[in-house]
């Protein structure tokens, strides 16, 4: 079974692509400020390489704040519960997380199925998130992926007073023309934003089994300052920003489980003159869609139900039944091919 | 083609309660409602009270429509507010102000308030100072349930109705209170009567609609709110509605008056079932019990510091215990606590609230948010992994 991870988050879009136990593929990309054309894009890009078609993907799960603009997503799940679910993929043991984002920060406690127990998460105000280390990163002329290892350079940071984006720019700029330099400034910057995440983390418990995921953990003057803090190492998985994009990914391998459906579907009446029903079992339909063609009345459509791509009777030939179908007998008689025969799976019924 | 949104968000089928239309029309037009406008061309007086330790039957029987004042229905500028009250006075203080300085309020014939907490106070100061009312008044309320702290309320219950009868130079008999007293508890039974709809498994009736009841109820006169209401309770007990949701939800907190805001988190898949707040059963909790002989105001005062209590109340026990009682009458699964930005007295109890609620396994939802806000997206990705927190739990 396939099952793809989207999530949209406020600077950057990820994807994971899963086939039962193994990421076949994953992607990042900027988000830009057309969410819905970037989910469409991300998916594409997704599949490149894998042989796999956009179809044939069972369940998608969208996560991130751009969440609810993917599409084709089954369903949605808040980012909170979905880096809980990727971290616990990789670290069972996990049951404290620091998801630094884009946009906001959230502290994160999880049991050992990776289900959210307790959570915080930044007001309003993005200071000390991802945008802001891009911001100082351009203030200081230095590449976003270098700040990290350039604070880990610097002997004492300079103490900054603020997070506050504007003032913190300021700030910086303020230092930068006395002279000291740009290491220094960062270490300062990096101990302010660490000691907020710790203030943050203090309001859930900080349990052993610690986790930084989002793309800010990339940093790794970053995760260095905010280990000294919490005085655990934290757990990092291979990619931490795809995190968020894998728990949707595992999150649709759950959901997907729990939705295959063993239902057989109704369709059609009864009325005075007989009961008119074909049913459908889900469970045995292979979604080959061969009972489409072969209906000479055209009564058939394959639409995606419950994650998995199944036959069902045409909304609007439901009501028509007996004048559009003359039950399966009368048909084998009038016509060389049958729904019924060229369904292998023998999921196809009819009452009449 | 199959719905790319969250299954959870769709309610089966739904007609929308017509009766409800006379209270939402309400809601739209005030304070500038056709039945205050009505009264006022009559030669009748409008009253704004500020806090539900008014004793709003006093100004009932004294022939005059009180009316709750709130703030606005939404975020906006407080630019008014902002320069007269110190940023940190709740928000709430700070839109009631603004629409008093913008002559929103300004048909009131008087303002009552409580001395209930600093932005209130502090309110009710600038009020008197800029905004011209003709008739002030401030009931020192104790914090305590003590004898001592029932006899200084009822002296101010006394007092505030003394000087409302010199005001007005009429008398308030014991028989005009009985009347109102009778009138108001029938409005606590009605309102007790929907809620009684919220405990079903399946509530006719969403928590936004219940928001739009309450919000008439301080802005119509009683006698017509409930002629209104009765009629919404018949449709009720016809109705095909069942609200499902992913769990039960209770919001707990001071003033909060916009329905949008509960509509944010019943479209995340919360069903909003009961509540603790000042404008909901804060407000009308508890009736009225006159006991033979006693006086009526005795037994107002004795009801009003009882009554199920603010955060400001000590000790804090008395509303934990209420909290928890309600909690389990409405088999709440998660409790939202709405704080209004810079609202000491409910902030500073949250986390003992928070430890209570824990300990008989209900999680609580802290969302900070200025007053009249309708939810913003970060709220919504809270309540959204709140309530996929509660279902990874069941």
């Amino acid at each position: 079974m396939i099952y793809a991870g989207i999530d949209i988050g406020s600077r950057a879009a990820k994807a994971v692509l899963l086939q039962d136990d193994t990421i076949v593929s994953s992607v990042i990309r900027d988000t830009g400020a057309e969410s819905v054309k970037t989910s469409q894009a991300l998916l594409k890009e997704l599949l490149v390489g894998t042989g796999i078609e956009a179809g044939e993907i069972d369940y998608t799960v969208a996560t991130g704040y751009g969440r609810v603009l993917v599409p084709y997503a089954d369903e949605n799940v808040s980012e909170i519960s979905a880096h809980a679910k990727g971290i616990n993929w990789y670290f069972p043991q996990v049951r404290t997380i620091l998801d630094m984002g884009g946009q906001d920060c959230k502290a994160i406690n999880c049991d050992g199925e990776g289900n959210v127990t307790n959570f915080v998460m930044n007001d309003k105000c993005a200071g000390g998130t991802g945008r802001f280390l891009e911001m100082i990163a351009e203030v200081l002329n230095i590449p976003l992926e270098e700040i990290g290892s350039v604070s880990l350079s610097s002997n004492g940071g300079i103490p900054f007073n603020t997070i506050c984006a504007v003032f913190a720019k300021t700030e910086a700029l303020g230092h930068l023309r006395k002279g000291v330099s740009r290491a220094d400034i960062l270490a300062g910057l990096h101990e302010a934003i660490a000691t907020r995440s710790y203030n943050l983390l203090r309001r859930v418990s900080l349990e052993p089994g610690f986790a930084i995921t989002g793309g800010i953990s990339k940093n790794s003057g970053l995760v260095a300052k905010i280990s000294q803090k919490v005085q655990m190492d934290p757990l990092l998985c291979a990619d931490p920003q795809l995190c968020g994009a894998l728990g949707a990914a595992l999150y649709a391998r759950n959901k997907s489980a729990i939705a295959t459906p063993g239902v057989k579907m109704q369709y059609g009446y009864d009325d005075g003159t007989g009961s008119y029903f074909i049913s459908i079992d889900e469970e045995l339909c292979s979604g080959c869609g061969k009972c489409v063609d072969a209906c000479p009345a055209g009564i058939f459509t394959m639409s995606r139900r419950n994650g998995r791509i199944v036959a069902e009777v045409k909304e609007e030939a439901r009501k028509r039944l007996p004048i559009l179908c003359p039950g399966v007998g009368n048909c084998r008689k009038l016509n060389s091919i049958t729904c019924q025969a060229v369904c292998g799976e023998n999921a196809i019924e009819h009452s009449w | 083609m199959y719905d790319h949104q969250n299954k959870h968000n769709s309610q089966p089928r739904y007609t929308p309660l017509k009766t409800l239309e006379v209270f939402k029309a309400v809601n739209r037009s005030f304070p500038h409602t056709d039945e205050i406008n009505h009264i006022h061309d009559q030669g009748g007086k409008v009253f704004g009270w500020l806090c539900t330790y008014v004793p709003e039957e006093i100004l009932h029987a004294a022939g005059i429509l009180p009316v709750r004042i709130t703030g606005y229905d939404r975020e906006t500028d407080l630019d008014d507010g902002n320069a007269y009250l110190y940023m940190n006075n709740c928000s709430f203080s700070r839109s009631c102000l603004q629409m008093g300085l913008t002559k929103e309020y300004a048909f009131l014939d008087g303002v009552v308030g409580g001395s209930t907490c600093d932005g209130a106070r502090r309110l009710f100061d600038l009020w008197r100072q800029y905004i011209g009312t003709p008739f002030h008044h401030v009931l020192t309320v104790p914090r305590k349930y003590t004898e001592n702290a029932h006899s200084l309320y009822l002296a101010e219950v006394e007092m505030f109705k003394t000087h409302l009868e010199d005001h007005l130079e009429i008398k308030i008999t014991d028989e005009e209170l009985m009347g109102s007293i009778e009138l108001y508890n029938q409005t606590r039974s009605l309102l007790r009567e929907l809620y009684n709809h919220r405990k079903k498994p399946n509530p006719p009736i969403s928590g936004s609609e219940v928001m739009e009841v309450l919000d008439a109820c301080f802005r119509m006169p009683k006698e017509s709110f409930n002629h209104h209401l009765k009629k919404l309770l018949q449709e009720l007990d016809g109705s095909q509605n069942a609200y499902s949701g992913r769990a039960r939800l209770m919001l707990s907190g001071s003033v909060l008056a916009n329905p949008d805001f509960i509509s944010s988190i019943e479209q995340q898949g919360g069903l909003v079932v009961a509540d603790e707040l000042c404008t909901s059963t804060r407000y009308w909790g508890d009736m009225v019990e006159v006991q033979p002989g006693e006086p009526p105001l005795k037994a107002l005062a004795r009801r009003y510091l009882n009554n199920y209590p603010c955060a400001r109340m000590f000790p804090s026990e008395e509303r934990f215990r209420r909290i928890i009682e309600t909690a389990r009458e409405f088999k709440v699964d998660g409790v939202i606590s709405e704080i209004i930005r810079y609202c000491v007295p409910y902030s500073h109890d949250l986390p003992l609230l928070t430890k209570r609620l824990a300990d008989i396994n209900i999680p609580v939802l802290s969302i900070d948010l200025e007053y009249g806000s309708s939810g913003s997206g970060q709220i919504a990705t809270r309540v959204q992994a709140f309530l996929e927190m509660i279902e990874a739990k069941k």
